[in-house]
């Protein structure tokens, strides 16, 4: 059974163990969006951490404070995250948030989805 | 050599002198990708954001600012009838039209109140400035009528940087000098604070008239030093760091959530889990 849900700004759902989460077209994800998209993750994950699949390719830039709040707040429930990129923008701004905000669990860039989904297999699933 | 002319290159430059001279709150508009040079805008942004939050804590000097007000008066159509000297200041001669100093999202939102009967809340418009930076102000909408039309007042803050000031304010700043905190001769007390503060994330906040005794000081110079030194009151610093002892303790050990509460000097669990949740927008139990 897949679980899915969405709103305004992303779409999540879970499919094969991975958690999908891909953000619609914007222009600027602030920190009240930020606390809106956990909240619409955590409502499809019923308490268990998953390896997740973020879809950055439609974002065009992020406040910092945003950023801090996915780096720390938005890990809860994630054993690991895969930033899906494209070069040159998206990567460039992954990178960035990689090294200012450094996230609480193991986050690394791509832009091939396969490679992606191969990191996020050595992350199960925890109950 | 000759080069066209383009705006994203020039408001590249602006955005690198504005952060050169410790103005972090101006941005670059970027709402398309057209080249390589929106990624480099997109990136100052975001540099201008990190140094927002680490620069004024290493420089506290730098921290002094001028509050400076803006008041304009807007009919229906957006056409500016009246403008204070403070507005005049920062847009120059683009004060005819409220689409000549906000982006299309904030003109969407300046329609939606103008057209609802709530003008009780405070928004947060992006306006254009002389040198085509843009910049996020807290502002305010009211109505009032006048010669049976109706007209609006739109109402912004800003702080800006001892260097934005003008002549005429630094000559009458010069004449009418007010006394200023002195940061260099208080900064040993203020030091013992902050250390006094971050032994104390335990427990509730003590009056500040308590706390000055037990440093043997007095409450004025703890309440404006700190402010000038960490750029927020006491009350909220000590919340805010017994709250990140709480998520710490949260995200990385067992301890029960009634245990977290006590350590970190919340009366009980439902205080702590509101206080929680206000701040960073999920439930304890919910992050774990």
């Amino acid at each position: 059974m897949i679980k899915r849900a969405q709103n305004n700004f992303a779409e999540v759902w879970i499919e094969n163990d991975i958690l999908y989460f891909v953000y619609a077209p914007l222009e600027n994800l602030s920190l009240k969006i930020a606390k809106n998209l956990l909240k619409l993750r955590l409502s499809i994950q019923n308490n268990k951490g998953y390896p997740i699949l973020c879809d950055l390719r439609e974002v065009i830039q992020a406040d910092k404070e945003a950023m801090d709040y996915l780096a720390k707040e938005g890990s809860v429930q994630a054993t690991a995250v895969a930033l899906l990129v494209q070069y040159p923008h998206t990567k460039s701004t992954a990178q960035f948030y990689l090294s200012t905000s450094i996230p609480k669990v193991d986050t690394e860039v791509f832009e091939d989805k396969l490679k992606a989904l191969e990191f996020l297999s050595n992350y199960p699933v925890k109950n | 050599m000759y080069f066209p002319n383009d705006k994203l290159f020039d408001q590249i430059t602006h955005l690198i002198t504005a952060l050169a001279n410790d103005e972090y709150d101006k941005r670059i508009k970027i709402n398309k990708l057209r080249s390589k040079l929106s990624t480099i805008g997109v990136l100052l942004n975001m540099l201008a954001g990190v140094l927002k939050l680490k620069v004024p804590s290493k420089i506290p000097e730098y921290d002094l600012s001028y509050l400076n007000h803006i008041i304009l008066i807007v009919e229906e159509n957006y056409q500016i009838k009246d403008y204070n000297t403070g507005s005049n200041g920062l847009f120059d001669n683009q004060l005819h039209n409220l689409e000549s100093i906000l982006d299309e999202e904030s003109l969407k939102k300046v329609q939606e109140i103008m057209d609802s009967t709530s003008f009780d809340r405070s928004i947060k418009l992006n306006y254009r400035l002389r040198d085509d930076l843009f910049l996020t102000m807290d502002s305010r909408i009211t109505k009032f009528e006048n010669n049976n039309s109706e007209v609006f007042i739109l109402s912004a803050v800003k702080t800006i940087s001892k260097n934005e000031w003008t002549k005429e304010k630094l000559l009458k700043k010069a004449l009418h000098p007010k006394r200023q905190f002195d940061i260099s001769k208080n900064k040993k007390i203020i030091d013992r604070l902050y250390h006094y503060l971050m032994d104390n994330l335990d427990s509730p906040l003590k009056p500040i008239p308590e706390i000055a005794r037990e440093l043997e000081t007095n409450s004025t110079v703890l309440i404006r030093g700190f402010k000038a030194i960490h750029g927020k009151t006491i009350a909220s610093f000590h919340r805010e760091k017994r709250l990140e002892k709480a998520r710490d303790l949260v995200l990385d050990t067992d301890t029960k959530l009634s245990n977290i509460a006590t350590l970190c000097g919340f009366g009980s669990l439902s205080h702590f889990s509101r206080a929680f949740k206000k701040h960073f927008g999920v439930n304890p139990s919910d992050s774990r």
